[in-house]
């Protein structure tokens, strides 16, 4: 079940798969949960991307910087 | 600033670009100077590249060691961004701020990178959490492959969507996903950070939907269960 909750987010299942994970979902509240989260990850996760400069502490070097610079000089 | 400073710039280039843009247009120099206390620049126009390095240096630096786990790879992909960029910046039509253009440019560079690597060795990964979660599955009898029901998942309340707005949150999704071995942490990338369709994932990477699939439900499941144990479950087990 949570192996399907998983391929729906990646290609359309189908239609007796589908009945079967809305059947038993409405039995089991950790498989809703479970899709539910799933999304969330989903929804979330483009956001990672504005934050990267925040969460991660690494920076280029100085040299590298430096090769940078010298290298847009030279080809510009 | 920052995120003021794309919200602005969004926009405006969006109606400039096809209302009063020529195609004869001569290229762009300088910033205006007004721009400079507010901290925003006109769209449509780049800065001088060798301050690239100095305002977007570190960020795509970060970005790309995040997505290729090795420093000397993402600096040689920022360079190659860079000279990119330099070699199109004429075609720069200021359809997204600068930076967001320079993070496109790299992401080219990235998904490259990856197809080239995966035709030398093959970037399918199932050995990555083969188990699963099953440790938190009925292992036999009539509920086989049911949720423990002390284990299962646990609701993110009341409003998980909060976590968006905090630092610690994303402080928590960047080691999450750090843990995610390369390949597998690669190709949720692709999906979710790129938006790339399952069948453009494939043919990129020269691998089975069957076995994409698998490792993206696998890559979820670990984030997920990294994320309920770190930040919605904190300080409670």
């Amino acid at each position: 079940m949570s192996r399907l909750a998983s391929e729906s987010l990646d290609h359309p299942l189908g239609s007796r798969v589908r009945l079967k994970m809305l059947l038993h979902s409405s039995v089991c509240v950790w498989c809703r949960r479970y899709s539910k989260q799933l999304r969330f990850i989903r929804q979330a996760a483009p956001k990672y991307e504005e934050k990267i400069g925040q969460v991660s502490t690494r920076t280029l070097s100085p040299e590298a910087k430096t090769r940078m610079k010298a290298e847009l000089q030279k080809n510009g | 600033m920052n995120r003021e400073y794309s919200k602005r710039v969004v926009f405006a280039p969006l109606i400039l670009q096809n209302q009063f843009v020529m195609e004869t247009d001569p290229p762009v120099s300088n910033p205006l100077p007004l721009a400079e206390p507010v901290g925003i620049r006109p769209p449509a126009t780049l800065s001088d590249p060798e301050q690239w390095v100095e305002q977007h240096g570190d960020y795509l630096f970060k970005y790309a060691f995040i997505r290729l786990r090795d420093e000397t790879k993402a600096e040689d992909m920022v360079q190659e961004t860079f000279l990119a960029a330099l070699k199109g910046r004429k075609t720069f039509a200021g359809r997204s701020a600068e930076k967001s253009w320079l993070v496109g440019i790299l992401k080219n560079k990235i998904c490259d990178h990856f197809r080239k690597a995966s035709r030398e060795t093959s970037f399918t990964d199932l050995e990555f959490n083969q188990d699963e979660d099953n440790d938190r599955m009925t292992a036999e009898g009539m509920h086989k492959d049911a949720w423990i029901h002390r284990l299962g998942p646990v609701e993110w309340s009341p409003n998980p969507g909060a976590a968006l707005d905090n630092e610690v949150f994303w402080k928590t999704f960047h080691e999450c996903s750090n843990k995610l071995p390369k390949n597998v942490c690669a190709v949720f990338f692709m999906r979710e950070l790129d938006g790339l369709e399952s069948k453009e994932v494939c043919a990129t990477l020269n691998i089975s939907e069957a076995n994409l699939w698998v490792m993206l439900h696998r890559a979820r499941m670990a984030l997920r269960r990294c994320l309920e144990t770190n930040w919605f479950r904190r300080g409670k087990n």
